[in-house]
């Protein structure tokens, strides 16, 4: 007997229920779970294609003097090589938002700024070869002092990076919203902390994979690659490669091996490898290797944030000033320096004070260059604005639950304008607060923690909020935008996505997308949506996903990044179902001559309200719209195919007080961790993690359940384990798996999830965003929980990842 | 990530195998497990000319026992050791560090001879085959050599070994019944190389210890025993305070250094918990080998 | 510079193949490329990730870490050779159930090495799962829906008539 477990769903919607918000196996599973995905590396989509391997800086400043590769191209096998010399004229460096941005090629030109830039291409019939080759390409170099660290490289005295910029700040800004210098005068307190986030990397398992293909009779690119979006970088590569923008094409397989941003920056590859490919005058193909990909990919950034918070003697806060300090490494990578600006809507967080400082800053520093990495930005954030705020707690002597209490958001504040112009829609943030209290028992885990205490343990509770960002305003880097950059006359906006669905004459619905997931389940959840509008089953659905802006419909914004599916793409998916709606009703209307406004779509047919004998199921009517067009009145057009443009309209360029809401939808989090710190071994149990959300509607709670703990491992991975090392000349520590430790199944911990669905008044769905959310609060959870241990100790820590090691001198420390 | 160019060479008898070794010498390179060569090969940290494949030899891989000794192959998979009843029965402890080694999959491959032929400092076998007072066959066209544990590791990397030499057998005295053994690691992530590796092997007689071996790897660049502390346990009655006061002293035979993955200070410190520990350990498990 | 090749023999999923192969090519290559078994990933190539994990001579080996002729005469089950006769190994199936997977790169190589580890430990705790599966590293799934996935499909597999089992 054959068992195809994708016709036996674990739960049947019934005819009430639907498709949407119920958990089933997903459509992606049945192939790769048989070895049949479509990966990058599995592409051969031309004949001919060559291999590349790229030789790296082995230094971490230095100037190329001189780059000699003649015996690398005698060995029988290579076709070509690329230099930095062959791209001064075929490329621009890529357009950067910043005032001394250095200029960003796809290779190092004249001089290499971090180990692992890009030197030279090997261009081969096969990765042996090619590789054979790199050991022949001698890279005379004269080597330069280096900066890696981020208060260092700010200093007058530091290694300057890109001399023509006269300093390694690549843009600061500072902006106050409310009376912020008031409230700090007027405070009855005011706590200061100095917090540092490692640089860290979600590393998806995949590497990055190219195929360029130069299309030299067309002055054109073709790009295969697993790239995760937003397309906007799509205007990056087209105007670096210098060509128009329908000349480049760009093609993502529908299977893609994790991305969690790290993917978005794959662009400068692409644009490498096309280049070689220019150069060789055939297709090639780029694997990434794993030593390639911990040192030459992106990360997030290293961040030291001094914050200042001031607050009234009963914790009411005022006013936070932020001074952030974001290591970008070697190049500002767009989306860079949207580090800085990526959260701006919620500077504020959770929280109802209106007095907001953000100093800004981008550093270059010669380490590999950044890029969005899950949570964007938001788990640096939050780690400074919940370790500041459990500081407060600790200094007023009040709990920290009571703390935050006192300061949330109340249902009746919204809508709710930030004062840094984020537009929170609707919640109860205090219920979500109160349902991860009341599943913790948390008067009684004080109880308990006290118990502990006595006994002589290192017990820690501790708590982080967080309102987590989805579904990103392409306008945002607005706000950075320098004051004389032509750009402020052509402001940006929205978050847009789009849909096509074609019903065939069969009556064979299939959705077309360009959302280029990396294993959020997008064909899955399309199903769904489409299997409720049209009354059939989601596993009849064929979902294209993946990406191909030659053929598809698609806009800036799309992409699967920025947790934005379920607040986007969901609802254009939604809008091309009613459009295909419309169609086939006035279709119906004409066959069954009666009026649209009579009729329904029930279960596959379209069925008239009054009388449900009368109906045409949607695959007649398909066969006939397709065979026998002729028939139908001329206002109807032929075909079936419907695209929809979805875009949050709550998300509008910077306004003119430069406040800008940075994100179309915020999800509410609360997280709760108790843990131990050994004794003898200085390790850190997690003996408890709960977490509750508001996410808005749920479309599929496995998927939802999966992104959280998903975003939790990342979330603990960087504050325990992972940490991407360099030493004071730039060489990286942890280029390989046996440094940059991972953590395993053995190291994961169970979460418990508490949901709370206020739907969004925004999308027609009612959904935000998950996928980030976790990765953004556990830092500031598990940072909080172990301060909280080391309290009666008086002693913090605030850097990450917190190791055995570090929570050992540190007691030891206090010890003294 | 690709090796570079070789040739490989699948003897089927160990005497092909040693003159083709003799022959290739420094250029050839034997690979059994291929579980730490392979990664520097895939990585052209090692670009041997010639690998000699060991694994198509038959009579290299086998578990047996020989008067008072365990005779081991040097093909012998870390998966076979943790697995046999003969060294379940006779040096458990053997088996253990077998089973600390990596993964499953690790350990199917990886034989006890190439984890002591590479002598990372931070290896696992070397810990054990020094608590057990194991010694080490090698063979070339020369004859065959025999090394106590002690003599065969000379520090990161390096052993007494010759480059026509090939690891043919290890060799562990049974351990008496009435011996308590212990054996733990210290790992960042579970199946990570140990931070630190704690190997101890205890005979009390008339409430006395009268033997006591103990090894900690993955602290110096040699793994060696702690022999002045051995010394301090022998003649005294096992005691809380006693493992304590030989743990401390364990520390002063350390020279740990500071890395990415924890400070000195953190490793001398951890030395002492686990050889403490380690020492508990063995002490309860006295009369509890081959049980 | 020639290529140095050997020919060699191998059965993969119940098929035999003769083939001449680079000396150092990687048996992970070579099934990827040369038999189009794409299945198998690669995710690291010095033997930690666990992503090219599959069955050799019936032990779920590290892929990356052997060269191709090393398998001359084995007998080789890769992920495409799960699925008998158009049926789903139980392992499959836990994992689409169970949401063992996400984007599924690191899906083959856990696959096998769970079998594996269940021929060890058919009836594991949870907590034997966790550790016993630690050697195969997953980016997306937090690890939540791998254990289940294992722990569903341990009596599954245990109920398989020994002909049908993979191993
Ligand atoms: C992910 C991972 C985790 C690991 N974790 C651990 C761990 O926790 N603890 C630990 O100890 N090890 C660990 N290892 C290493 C593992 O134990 C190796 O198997 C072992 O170190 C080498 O054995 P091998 O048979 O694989 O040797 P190979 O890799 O084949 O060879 C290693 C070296 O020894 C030489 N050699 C091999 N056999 C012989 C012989 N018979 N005579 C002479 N020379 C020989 C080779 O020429 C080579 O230089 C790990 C490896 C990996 C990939
Ligand atoms: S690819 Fe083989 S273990 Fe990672
Ligand atoms: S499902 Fe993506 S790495 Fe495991």
């Amino acid at each position: 007997m054959s068992i195809d477990i994708q016709s036996k769903p674990t739960e049947t919607p019934s005819k009430d229920k639907k498709w949407v918000g119920s958990k089933l196996n997903r459509l992606e599973d049945k192939r790769l779970i048989r070895g049949k995905g479509n990966y990058m590396e599995d592409l051969k989509p031309l004949p001919n294609i060559h291999h590349a391997a790229i030789l790296r800086s082995p230094h971490g400043h230095a100037r190329i003097k001189k780059i000699d590769y003649t015996k690398a191209i005698d060995i029988p096998g290579v076709r070509s090589v690329l230099v930095g010399d062959d791209i001064r004229d075929w490329v621009k460096p890529f357009p950067v938002v910043a005032d001394n941005p250095g200029k960003y090629f796809p290779m190092a030109i004249d001089k290499v700024r971090y180990v692992g830039e890009p030197v030279a291409v090997v261009i081969a019939e096969n990765q042996y070869v090619a590789e054979d080759a790199l050991d022949l390409i001698n890279v005379e170099y004269e080597a330069l002092s280096a900066t890696v660290n981020i208060e260092e490289a700010i200093s007058e005295e530091a290694p300057l990076l890109h001399e023509e910029e006269g300093t390694n700040v690549a843009i600061q800004r500072n902006t106050k919203f409310g009376n912020v210098d008031e409230a700090f005068e007027e405070a009855d307190t005011v706590v200061k902390e100095r917090v540092v986030f490692n640089r860290f990397t979600c590393m998806p398992l995949e590497t990055y994979g190219v195929i360029g293909h130069w299309d030299s009779s067309n002055h054109a690119a073709n790009i295969w690659c697993n790239f995760q979006g937003p397309f906007s970088m799509h205007a990056v590569m087209a105007k670096a490669l210098g060509v128009v923008p329908n000349k480049l094409r760009i093609m993502v397989p529908s299977d893609v091996g994790g991305g969690f941003g790290i993917k978005i920056t794959i662009y400068p590859y692409s644009c490498l490898i096309t280049l070689a490919s220019r150069k060789a005058g055939v297709p090639v193909k780029w694997i990434e290797d794993r030593r390639e990909n911990l040192i030459g990919s992106s990360s997030g950034t290293d961040r030291v944030t001094y914050m200042e918070m001031a607050a009234k003697k009963d914790g009411t806060i005022t006013g936070v000033r932020y001074k952030i300090m974001d290591s970008v490494g070697a190049y500002i990578r767009p989306p860079e320096p949207g580090t800085i600006f990526r959260p701006y809507g919620n500077y504020s967080g959770p929280y109802k004070f209106r007095n907001v400082e953000l100093d800004l800053t981008a550093v270059m520093t010669n380490k590999v260059p950044t890029g969005p990495n899950r949570g964007y930005s938001c788990g640096q954030l939050y780690h400074a604005l919940e370790r500041t705020v459990d500081k407060l707690a600790h200094t007023l002597n009040i709990d920290p639950v009571d703390l935050r209490r006192k300061n949330i958001l109340e249902p009746s504040q919204f809508p709710y304008t930030t004062p840094t112009g984020g537009y929170y829609d609707v919640g109860d943030y205090p219920a979500v607060l109160n349902k991860l209290l009341k599943s913790a028992d948390y008067k009684q885990l004080l109880k308990k923690q006290e118990e502990m205490r006595k006994q002589g343990r290192h017990v820690g509770i501790g708590i982080s909020l967080a309102v987590d960002p989805a579904a990103s305003n392409m306008g945002y880097m607005d706000v950075g935008t320098p004051k004389d950059h032509s750009n402020k006359e052509r402001p940006k906006s929205g978050s847009s996505e789009a849909a096509t669905i074609t019903i065939d004459y069969g009556g064979g619905i299939t959705v077309t997308l360009n959302t280029a997931p990396q294993g959020q389940g997008h064909e899955t959840v399309a199903a769904q949506i489409v299997a409720d509008q049209f009354g059939c089953s989601p596993y009849d659905i064929l979902v294209t996903t993946g990406s191909d802006t030659g053929t598809r419909a698609w806009t800036i914004a799309s992409g699967a990044y920025s947790s934005r599916f379920s607040g986007t793409a969901a609802n254009a998916i939604l809008m091309a179902c009613e459009g295909l709606i419309v169609k086939m009703k006035k279709v119906a209307s004409h066959l069954m001559e009666c009026s649209t406004e009579n009729l329904d779509v029930i279960d596959g047919k379209v069925v008239h309200k009054e009388d449900a004998q009368l109906s045409m199921s949607l695959k007649k009517l398909a066969g006939i719209i397709h065979w026998n067009p002729t028939i139908l009145p001329d206002e109807i057009s032929n075909g079936l195919t419907h695209t929809s443009y979805f875009s949050l309209d709550s998300v509008k360029p910077v306004d003119e007080n430069g406040r800008v809401n940075s994100s179309g939808l915020y999800s509410f989090a609360v997280d709760l961790a108790l843990v131990e710190i050994d004794k003898k071994t200085f390790e850190l149990n997690i003996l408890k993690y709960y977490m509750a959300h508001d996410i808005g509607k749920s479309l599929n709670p496995q998927i939802v359940e999966g992104q959280l703990y998903g975003g939790m491992l990342h979330g603990l991975a960087n504050t325990l384990y992972e940490e991407m090392v360099y030493d004071k000349n730039g060489q990286i520590l942890t280029g390989t798996l046996m440094d940059y430790t991972c953590p395993t199944s053995a190291e994961s911990i169970d979460l418990e999830i508490d949901h709370l669905e206020t739907p969004s008044t925004l999308t027609p769905l009612g959904a935000r965003g998950t996928g980030e959310v976790a990765t953004m609060t556990v830092p500031a959870a598990l940072t909080n929980a172990v301060n909280d241990a080391l309290k009666p100790y008086n002693v913090v820590i605030n850097d990450l990842p917190i190791t055995p090691s570090k929570l050992f001198s540190i007691l030891k420390e206090a010890e003294k | 990530m690709k090796p570079s160019s070789f040739e490989m060479y699948t003897p089927n008898n160990i005497e092909d195998a040693l003159s083709l070794l003799d022959k290739h010498g420094d250029e050839a390179k034997i690979i059994t497990g291929g579980q730490s060569l392979v990664p520097t090969i895939n990585m052209r940290l090692a670009t041997p000319k010639s690998l000699i494949d060991l694994n198509r030899i038959d009579g290299l891989r086998y578990i047996k026992k020989e008067d008072n000794k365990i005779l081991i192959g040097g093909v012998t998979r870390h998966h076979d050791l943790e697995t046999s009843s003969l060294i379940k029965e006779h040096c458990p402890l053997l088996g253990l560090a077998a089973g600390c080694i990596g993964h499953l999959a690790i350990r199917y491959r990886g034989t006890i001879g190439g984890s002591l032929a590479h002598a990372d400092p931070a290896a696992t076998l070397p810990v054990a085959l020094l608590t057990l007072d194991g010694k080490v066959k090698t063979t070339s066209v020369n004859g065959v050599r025999e090394f106590d544990a002690e003599e065969f590791f000379y520090g990161i990397f390096t052993t007494a070994m010759e480059e026509n030499e090939i690891l043919t057998e290890v060799e562990i005295p049974i351990v008496p019944k009435e011996a308590g053994y212990s054996f733990s690691t210290l790992t960042r992530i579970h199946g990570d190389f140990p931070l630190l590796a704690v190997g101890v092997l205890m005979e009390v007689e008339e409430e006395k210890i009268v033997k006591a071996r103990l090894t900690v790897g993955g602290i110096n660049p040699l793994t060696e025993r702690i022999v002045d502390v051995e010394e301090m346990l022998i003649g005294k009655k096992p005691s809380d305070e006693l493992f304590y006061e030989a743990a401390q002293s364990s520390k002063d035979f350390m020279e740990p250094e500071s890395d990415i993955s924890a400070s000195a200070e953190y490793r001398l410190h951890m030395v002492g918990v686990y050889v403490e520990e380690a020492l508990k350990n063995a002490w309860q498990n006295i009369g509890k080998v081959g049980n | 510079m020639q290529e140095n090749t050997h020919t060699m023999n191998i059965t993969v999923n119940g098929v035999n193949y003769e083939k001449e192969v680079p000396v150092r090519k990687l048996l992970s290559d070579f099934l990827r490329e040369d038999l189009g078994l794409t299945g198998t990933h690669v995710g690291c190539e010095h033997g930690v990730c666990g992503a090219c994990t599959l069955f050799v001579n019936g032990e779920a080996i590290r892929s990356c870490l052997m060269f191709a002729i090393q398998a001359d005469g084995a007998d080789v089950t890769t992920i495409e050779g799960l699925e008998r006769n158009g049926e789903l190994h139980p392992m499959q199936e836990s994992f689409s159930e169970c949401h063992g997977l996400q984007c599924g790169f690191c899906t083959p190589g856990m696959m096998m090495a769970a079998i594996d580890f269940l021929k060890h430990n058919p009836n594991p705790t949870e907590q034997e799962v966790k550790e016993g599966m630690s050697g195969n590293i997953c980016r997306c799934t937090g690890y939540k829906g791998i254990v289940d996935s294992v722990l569903k499909a341990a009596p599954l597999i245990s109920k398989l008539e020994t002909k049908s089992k993979v191993f």
